[in-house]
Protein backbone atom coordinates (compact mmCIF):
# COMPACT_ATOMS: atom_id res chain seq x y z
CA UNK A 1 0.00 0.00 0.00
CA UNK A 2 2.43 1.97 0.70
CA UNK A 3 4.37 1.36 -2.59
CA UNK A 4 1.81 2.48 -4.27
CA UNK A 5 1.66 5.42 -2.16
CA UNK A 6 4.92 6.43 -3.30
CA UNK A 7 4.91 5.67 -6.66
CA UNK A 8 1.64 8.45 -6.86
CA UNK A 9 3.40 11.03 -5.10
CA UNK A 10 6.60 10.63 -6.80
CA UNK A 11 4.93 10.46 -9.90
CA UNK A 12 2.81 14.18 -8.91
CA UNK A 13 6.59 15.57 -7.70
CA UNK A 14 7.41 14.31 -11.28
CA UNK A 15 4.38 16.79 -12.53
CA UNK A 16 5.37 19.28 -10.57
CA UNK A 17 8.66 19.70 -11.42
CA UNK A 18 8.22 19.47 -15.08
CA UNK A 19 5.83 22.51 -14.58
CA UNK A 20 8.36 24.45 -12.30
CA UNK A 21 10.79 23.53 -15.25
CA UNK A 22 8.26 25.27 -18.19
CA UNK A 23 8.27 28.23 -15.38
CA UNK A 24 12.24 28.15 -15.27
CA UNK A 25 12.65 28.33 -18.90
CA UNK A 26 10.29 30.83 -19.63
CA UNK A 27 9.59 32.97 -16.72
CA UNK A 28 9.65 36.93 -18.02
CA UNK A 29 11.32 38.49 -14.84
CA UNK A 30 14.40 36.68 -12.34
CA UNK A 31 11.70 36.89 -9.63
CA UNK A 32 9.70 33.89 -11.64
CA UNK A 33 13.20 31.97 -12.02
CA UNK A 34 13.89 32.44 -8.53
CA UNK A 35 10.23 31.15 -6.96
CA UNK A 36 10.92 27.78 -9.90
CA UNK A 37 13.85 27.44 -8.06
CA UNK A 38 12.41 27.59 -4.80
CA UNK A 39 9.94 24.79 -5.85
CA UNK A 40 12.28 22.89 -7.44
CA UNK A 41 14.17 23.19 -4.32
CA UNK A 42 10.96 22.03 -1.73
CA UNK A 43 10.55 19.33 -4.26
CA UNK A 44 14.07 17.81 -3.96
CA UNK A 45 13.42 17.90 -0.16
CA UNK A 46 10.12 16.05 -0.27
CA UNK A 47 11.95 13.57 -2.86
CA UNK A 48 14.42 12.47 -0.38
CA UNK A 49 11.70 12.33 1.94
CA UNK A 50 10.09 9.77 -0.31
CA UNK A 51 13.15 8.06 -1.07
CA UNK A 52 14.11 7.65 2.53
CA UNK A 53 10.55 6.02 3.32
CA UNK A 54 10.58 3.90 0.13
CA UNK A 55 14.26 2.37 1.10
CA UNK A 56 13.96 2.86 5.30
CA UNK A 57 17.29 4.35 5.48
CA UNK A 58 17.71 7.07 8.18
CA UNK A 59 21.36 8.37 6.53
CA UNK A 60 19.44 10.61 4.14
CA UNK A 61 17.49 12.57 6.49
CA UNK A 62 20.36 14.99 7.25
CA UNK A 63 20.99 15.64 3.83
CA UNK A 64 17.14 16.95 4.46
CA UNK A 65 18.55 19.26 6.22
CA UNK A 66 21.39 20.36 4.63
CA UNK A 67 18.98 20.81 1.23
CA UNK A 68 16.60 22.87 3.20
CA UNK A 69 19.44 25.12 4.44
CA UNK A 70 20.96 25.88 1.40
CA UNK A 71 18.40 26.26 -0.74
CA UNK A 72 16.68 28.81 1.60
CA UNK A 73 20.55 30.53 1.85
CA UNK A 74 20.59 30.26 -1.77
CA UNK A 75 17.40 32.12 -2.56
CA UNK A 76 18.30 34.83 -0.41
CA UNK A 77 21.93 35.15 -1.60
CA UNK A 78 20.18 36.14 -4.86
CA UNK A 79 17.48 38.36 -3.30
CA UNK A 80 20.41 40.29 -2.69
CA UNK A 81 22.42 40.36 -4.70
CA UNK A 82 19.06 41.65 -7.29
CA UNK A 83 18.37 43.77 -4.53
CA UNK A 84 21.71 45.60 -4.99
CA UNK A 85 22.77 44.90 -8.74
CA UNK A 86 19.86 45.87 -11.06
CA UNK A 87 19.00 49.30 -10.99
CA UNK A 88 15.64 50.58 -10.67
CA UNK A 89 14.80 51.68 -14.19
CA UNK A 90 15.51 48.57 -16.01
CA UNK A 91 12.86 46.92 -14.06
CA UNK A 92 14.28 43.46 -14.58
CA UNK A 93 12.04 42.81 -17.37
CA UNK A 94 10.76 44.84 -20.46
CA UNK A 95 7.16 46.07 -19.77
CA UNK A 96 4.66 46.56 -22.19
CA UNK A 97 3.95 50.33 -23.93
CA UNK A 98 1.40 50.52 -22.37
CA UNK A 99 2.50 49.69 -18.46
CA UNK A 100 5.80 52.32 -19.00
CA UNK A 101 4.25 55.14 -16.89
CA UNK A 102 6.05 58.52 -16.55
CA UNK A 103 7.57 59.58 -13.33
CA UNK A 104 7.27 55.78 -12.36
CA UNK A 105 11.03 55.99 -10.97
CA UNK A 106 11.20 56.12 -7.33
CA UNK A 107 13.54 58.98 -6.68
CA UNK A 108 15.56 56.61 -4.93
CA UNK A 109 18.95 57.52 -6.61
CA UNK A 110 21.04 54.49 -4.79
CA UNK A 111 20.56 51.68 -7.33
CA UNK A 112 21.05 53.76 -10.83
CA UNK A 113 23.80 52.74 -11.87
CA UNK B 1 -4.16 1.70 9.72
CA UNK B 2 -0.81 3.31 10.16
CA UNK B 3 0.15 2.20 6.37
CA UNK B 4 -3.41 4.17 5.71
CA UNK B 5 -2.62 7.21 7.36
CA UNK B 6 1.15 7.19 6.25
CA UNK B 7 -0.20 6.86 2.40
CA UNK B 8 -2.90 9.77 2.49
CA UNK B 9 0.32 12.09 4.04
CA UNK B 10 2.40 11.53 1.54
CA UNK B 11 -0.17 12.09 -1.59
CA UNK B 12 -1.90 14.34 -0.02
CA UNK B 13 1.59 16.68 0.54
CA UNK B 14 2.92 15.42 -3.32
CA UNK B 15 -1.04 17.18 -4.07
CA UNK B 16 0.12 20.32 -2.47
CA UNK B 17 3.38 20.27 -4.27
CA UNK B 18 1.57 19.67 -7.38
CA UNK B 19 -0.20 22.78 -6.62
CA UNK B 20 2.01 24.86 -6.07
CA UNK B 21 3.82 24.25 -9.49
CA UNK B 22 0.71 24.94 -11.09
CA UNK B 23 0.10 28.38 -9.11
CA UNK B 24 3.78 28.58 -10.51
CA UNK B 25 2.49 28.18 -13.81
CA UNK B 26 -0.64 29.51 -14.24
CA UNK B 27 -1.34 33.32 -11.43
CA UNK B 28 -0.59 35.73 -14.01
CA UNK B 29 2.08 37.89 -11.97
CA UNK B 30 5.64 36.95 -9.44
CA UNK B 31 3.75 38.77 -6.05
CA UNK B 32 0.50 36.19 -7.11
CA UNK B 33 3.35 33.12 -7.89
CA UNK B 34 4.91 33.90 -4.66
CA UNK B 35 1.91 33.27 -2.62
CA UNK B 36 0.77 30.22 -4.30
CA UNK B 37 4.98 28.68 -4.02
CA UNK B 38 4.62 29.84 -0.34
CA UNK B 39 1.63 28.30 0.78
CA UNK B 40 1.78 25.27 -1.62
CA UNK B 41 5.24 24.26 -0.34
CA UNK B 42 5.35 24.85 3.22
CA UNK B 43 2.49 23.11 3.95
CA UNK B 44 3.20 19.89 1.49
CA UNK B 45 6.94 20.06 3.21
CA UNK B 46 5.30 19.42 6.24
CA UNK B 47 2.72 16.95 5.27
CA UNK B 48 5.58 14.61 3.77
CA UNK B 49 8.00 15.41 6.79
CA UNK B 50 4.79 14.24 9.08
CA UNK B 51 4.69 10.59 6.85
CA UNK B 52 8.44 10.28 7.07
CA UNK B 53 8.28 10.41 11.02
CA UNK B 54 5.23 8.19 11.35
CA UNK B 55 7.34 5.47 8.80
CA UNK B 56 10.64 5.72 10.07
CA UNK B 57 11.13 5.57 13.44
CA UNK B 58 14.94 5.32 15.03
CA UNK B 59 17.42 6.83 16.90
CA UNK B 60 17.41 10.40 16.38
CA UNK B 61 15.15 10.55 13.24
CA UNK B 62 12.24 12.43 14.78
CA UNK B 63 14.75 14.83 16.00
CA UNK B 64 15.86 15.82 12.61
CA UNK B 65 12.53 15.59 11.16
CA UNK B 66 11.14 18.08 13.84
CA UNK B 67 14.59 20.69 13.02
CA UNK B 68 13.64 20.14 9.41
CA UNK B 69 10.03 20.92 9.96
CA UNK B 70 10.57 23.88 11.91
CA UNK B 71 13.55 25.29 9.50
CA UNK B 72 11.04 25.07 6.53
CA UNK B 73 8.51 26.45 8.34
CA UNK B 74 10.17 29.33 9.34
CA UNK B 75 11.87 29.82 6.14
CA UNK B 76 9.31 29.28 3.31
CA UNK B 77 7.57 32.33 4.37
CA UNK B 78 10.80 34.74 5.11
CA UNK B 79 11.58 33.68 1.31
CA UNK B 80 8.78 34.23 -0.37
CA UNK B 81 8.57 37.90 1.55
CA UNK B 82 11.87 38.59 0.35
CA UNK B 83 11.09 37.71 -3.34
CA UNK B 84 7.90 40.07 -2.98
CA UNK B 85 9.87 42.75 -0.86
CA UNK B 86 11.83 42.97 -4.39
CA UNK B 87 9.10 42.97 -6.68
CA UNK B 88 7.68 45.69 -4.85
CA UNK B 89 11.11 47.45 -4.55
CA UNK B 90 12.12 46.88 -7.97
CA UNK B 91 8.62 48.06 -9.46
CA UNK B 92 7.98 44.99 -11.42
CA UNK B 93 4.72 45.11 -14.05
CA UNK B 94 2.15 44.31 -11.75
CA UNK B 95 -1.45 42.15 -13.33
CA UNK B 96 -4.06 44.74 -13.07
CA UNK B 97 -2.52 48.23 -12.27
CA UNK B 98 1.02 48.69 -13.34
CA UNK B 99 3.70 49.34 -11.18
CA UNK B 100 2.92 50.21 -7.61
CA UNK B 101 2.97 53.42 -6.12
CA UNK B 102 6.49 53.96 -3.79
CA UNK B 103 4.29 56.00 -1.51
CA UNK B 104 1.92 54.70 0.75
CA UNK B 105 1.51 51.51 -1.60
CA UNK B 106 -1.52 52.64 -3.28
CA UNK B 107 -1.59 51.36 -7.02
CA UNK B 108 -1.78 53.88 -9.51
CA UNK B 109 -5.16 53.97 -11.69
CA UNK B 110 -3.73 52.47 -14.88
CA UNK B 111 -6.75 51.20 -16.95
CA UNK B 112 -5.51 47.30 -18.12
CA UNK B 113 -4.42 46.83 -21.29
Amino acid sequence: MIEVALAISISLLGAGTLISLWRLLRGPTPLDRLLAFDTINGIVVALIALLSVAWQETYYLEALLLFSVFGFLSVSTIVFYLDMAVSDRDAMTNPRPEQIIDGADSGDERYDV
Amino acid sequence: MRELLISLLLITGSGLFLLAALGLLRLPDPMCRSHGVAKGTCLGILLILLATGLALHGNGVSLLILATGIFQLLTTPISAHLIGRLAFRKNIPLWRTGPLDREGGKSRDVPRE
